[in-house]
């Protein structure tokens, strides 16, 4: 398992790699330059404040000075945030985004599970087609909806909750189901299918044969081997939550990394695209691996090749 | 799989398209800034004063030097304060007491600096603050984009040190003892007291920065203040706040105690928090502006923002159908400016008909620019379908296309399809394209002058028509679509020459100008910018400028029965 493992985080910095050198030559494409009034300058004068932040070197120069930094923990300086280095823009962010995504994802898996199960045991029956619409509902319709009503009903109208901002655990609620929506939706409806299959199968009917109850069969033998294939879509979920937070920071006015993702691509703000781009790359990665991970140890057929 | 799947689907598609009405959309073109006015002289303080306000971003810079946008302009200008401070768009006292002395051939102005002015750290502001904040808007070092743009060509050898050819130390700014500035400019530059009510014009402590080095201006604890305000929080991305200098020179005169500033991105998000009372201010997009209409606190403003369509007469090195002047008349007057306003933009926008916009300049005698200027242009659809069949004879062709560049934001897009539509119908024969890209890349094809038709606007930099005017001078840096007129070169040039210390001949000279550039239907003018805003009657006094920061809290004060009456 070890040897497995490092052998992966060889990939994985392997891989990091390759997506910083793919994003930096990508965004040497952008059109414009991370001037901000590059519209009022003269061209002579836009030279030379290019010059200074050497972003007149030839590409491969620019691409080693930013490797040489990035191997030292060293994101470079924002353009657009003039003089703060990256490093502290992304550390401000993390801590909001993280913690929204988190609780997301605990709240939309946990509820999504219990949903998913209550539906295929109740299969064809009321709770059945209510949580199918409920997950239907919440796989079709965008999340920056539901944050919008959400927003609109319960902040504004009932004024139960704070309408935006990030001073609290209160102010994290909203949004929190917001982004939950999905993933609880995208579980639900994947329990519910995997958990109907489970309960056809062969070891199922013995168990019942056997005479043990309906809890204990469900239980005991169906929930384990129905939750095996949903450790597959977390990751991607987990994802998904990432892109997710894009909007959902963006209406709750909360500061994380999301909307100043998006503010540094319309900038140009090089520093931070780049910083911004591998943060996400290594969670994405980070998550793939534990999955991997997981499936060895929750499900004991599936042999992790080098694991011996 | 699911019986019932289209019932769902039509839930949805109902369910969506009612959320989509009230969650309203976010189209960030506006909320970055727009002017209020200290429309009430009634009323006074009471209660707390305290104005809670938004912000579309965070501030990018605090540095006076560095900064190049409305959020750092509008906080730094509260934070610091110039020669002279801008009040509801007319020039007032700063840290200079009184008018400047100005020599007789205008090139060196004098300025006498009140002797009572504090930093907030109990220093004194002198003359040496201003000197050494200048020299550092032009030094390369500092790598300041508007260091260069304001100050080159305005005061002496700014251009050359910007571009390193001289040291900062021959900067034609010097200080005369502790309390006297003495500016040697290139030319004569009748508008340079408001100039300096800018922020790359601010004075600051050099021992300070110099302390500071890197870290200078980048949290509250490492900046000091010299203007009514400091900031003593800053939560990088979320919010900030501002309370009274009480080391301000005239902190009697400020009554706000404490300005607190959110970010808000979201316009949606923006109305609900103004709605449950948590902020004062909020922008409005179009869509919010028939819902909120008939709300007290509904409020239009008018920017010096004119919206154009530049016509650019050479692309690649030949001739567009630009060139000829009837093609041009005849695209500037077959659009509907009017029915663009009211239901396009739907924002307290107005149609233009001239390039310097109304409300921002005004002769010695107090005409505002405009009135004075009149109409050129207007919506005519017989008189551009005449322009257009003579340029088609002229061109000897029946079939015209023309591609038109905008940006890709929700209010361009809905604005080219608009102009495609009105142009197609009413000139015979003319095929337009569009081509929506994003801003920076607009800027590269502008600059490259490639493109035939490009929807732009310009915002003023100081208070005089020459912020416009300049743009489309032969050599202008902006031109950028081949247009050149002797004629208008003169008229506009000699306005900050010969005649740079004569009102009346300038006046003159700027409606020449103009009169000249709309004949030559150099532009298509069609609107002037308007913002829509939900304002508390709790904000009173809060004036508006043109440039600069565009709200000003200096004089400003909270009146909290107000707001309670009108709920």
């Amino acid at each position: 398992m070890a040897r497995y493992i490092g052998q992966r985080l060889i990939y994985m910095v392997i891989t990091l790699f390759l997506i910083a050198t793919i994003s930096f030559i990508l965004m040497k494409f952008l059109p414009g330059t991370p001037l901000s009034a590059a519209d009022k300058l003269s061209p002579e004068q836009r030279e030379i404040i290019l010059e200074s932040y050497g972003l007149n070197d030839p590409i491969p120069v620019q691409y080693g000075k930013y490797l040489i930094g990035l191997v030292q923990g060293d994101l470079g300086i924002s353009f657009q945030f003039d003089n703060r280095p990256v490093t502290s823009i992304l550390g401000e962010g993390i801590p909001a985004s993280a913690q929204l995504g988190i609780q997301a994802l605990l709240l939309g898996t946990i509820l999504g599970v219990a949903l998913g199960l209550l539906s295929a045991v109740y299969h064809n029956g009321f709770t059945d087609y209510a949580s199918t619409v409920v997950a239907v509902l919440g796989t079709s319709i965008p999340s920056f909806i539901f944050a919008g009503v959400m927003q609109y009903f319960i902040a504004v109208k009932l004024g139960w909750l704070p309408v935006a901002f990030w001073d609290g655990f209160e102010y994290t609620i909203l949004p929190t189901i917001a982004l939950a929506i999905f993933p609880l939706a995208t579980c639900a409806r994947f329990v519910r299918t995997e958990m109907i299959e489970v309960l056809n199968q062969d070891y199922i009917t013995t168990a019942r044969a056997k005479g043990l109850t309906g809890t204990t069969v469900v239980f005991k033998h169906g929930i384990r081997n129905a939750l095996i294939p949903l450790i597959t879509v977390l990751g991607p979920l987990a994802v998904s939550l990432l892109t997710g937070t894009l909007v959902i920071e963006q209406i709750f006015s909360v500061p994380g990394i999301g909307q100043q993702f998006v503010s540094s691509v319309v900038t140009n703000d090089f520093p931070v695209i780049m910083g911004t781009t591998l943060f996400f790359a290594v969670v994405f990665i980070a998550m793939i691996l534990i999955i991997d991970i997981l499936y060895g140890i929750i499900d004991p057929r599936i042999r992790i090749s080098g694991g011996k | 799989m699911r019986k019932k799947n289209w019932l769902l689907v039509a839930l949805v598609l109902v369910l969506s398209s009612f959320l989509a009405a009230c969650s309203g959309g976010s189209d960030s073109s506006g909320g970055d800034g727009g002017s209020g006015s200290g429309d009430s002289a009634s009323g006074s303080a009471n209660g707390e004063q305290v104005f809670n306000l938004t912000e579309s971003t965070d501030i990018p810079s605090m540095d006076p030097q560095v900064s190049t946008d409305t959020a750092g302009s509008q906080w730094i200008s509260e934070t610091y304060e110039g020669l002279y401070r801008m009040k509801d768009g007319e020039i007032s006292e700063g840290i200079a007491k009184g008018e400047p002395e100005v020599s007789e051939d205008a090139l060196t102005w004098t300025f006498n600096l009140r002797d009572n002015a504090k930093w907030s750290n109990g220093e004194a502001v002198t003359a040496h603050d201003f000197v050494y904040g200048w020299q550092r808007a032009v030094d390369p070092e500092t790598k300041s984009e508007y260091g260069p743009y304001m100050m080159g060509g305005v005061i002496k050898n700014a251009e050359a040190i910007a571009t390193g050819e001289k040291d900062v130390s021959e900067l034609g700014v010097k200080a005369d003892g502790d309390y006297k500035l003495v500016v040697e400019l290139e030319k004569p530059v009748p508008y340079f007291e408001s100039l300096t009510a800018f922020t790359t014009f601010f004075p600051v402590n050099q021992k300070f920065v110099e302390e500071q080095g890197d870290k200078f201006a980048l949290e509250a604890d490492t900046m000091i203040s010299n203007g009514p305000f400091k900031m003593t929080e800053w939560n990088h991305g979320s919010s900030f706040k501002f309370v009274k200098n009480e080391d301000y020179w005239d902190a009697d005169t400020v009554q706000l105690e404490e300005i607190n500033v959110e970010v808000v991105k979201d316009l949606a998000t923006g109305v609900n928090l103004y709605d449950t009372g948590e902020i004062d201010r909020t922008p409005l997009s179009s869509e919010f502006v028939n819902q909120k209409i008939n709300d007290p606190g509904f409020a239009t403003y008018l920017e010096a923002g004119p919206w154009y369509l530049k016509l650019n007469q050479e692309r690649n090195g030949e001739d567009t159908p630009l060139a000829n002047i009837n093609a041009r008349k005849a695209i500037a007057q077959a659009i509907d400016k009017k029915g663009l306003v009211d239901v396009v933009l739907n924002n307290g926008s107005t149609e233009i008909n001239g390039l310097i916009p109304a409300g921002f300049y005004s002769s010695e005698d107090g005409q505002d620019f405009r009135e004075a200027s009149g109409d050129y242009l207007t919506y005519d659809v017989d008189a551009a379908k005449e322009s257009w069949e003579k340029a088609k004879e002229e061109l000897g062709t029946e079939e015209v296309t023309v591609e038109i560049l905008t940006g890709d934001t929700t209010t361009s897009t809905q604005m080219v399809d608009y102009f495609q539509e009105q142009l197609e119908s009413n000139l015979e024969g003319l095929t337009v394209k569009t081509l929506k890209v994003p801003f920076q890349q607009r800027l590269e094809l502008d600059t490259a002058e490639d493109y035939d038709i490009e929807v732009a606007g310009w915002n003023p930099d100081y208070v005089d028509p020459y912020t416009f005017l300049s743009l489309f001078e032969t050599e202008g840096e902006n031109n950028h679509m081949n247009y050149s007129s002797e004629a208008y070169d003169t008229a506009v040039e000699r306005s900050v020459n010969e005649n740079a210390l004569d009102p009346e001949a300038r006046w003159n000279d700027a409606l020449e100008a103009e009169k000249i550039l709309m004949e030559d239907a150099a532009i298509a003018p069609i609107y002037q910018d308007g913002r829509s805003y939900l304002i508390s009657p709790k904000l009173q006094n809060v004036y508006k400028n043109q440039t600069g920061a565009r709200w000003e809290y200096k004089w400003a004060y909270a009146d909290n029965a107000a707001a309670e009456n009108a709920q």
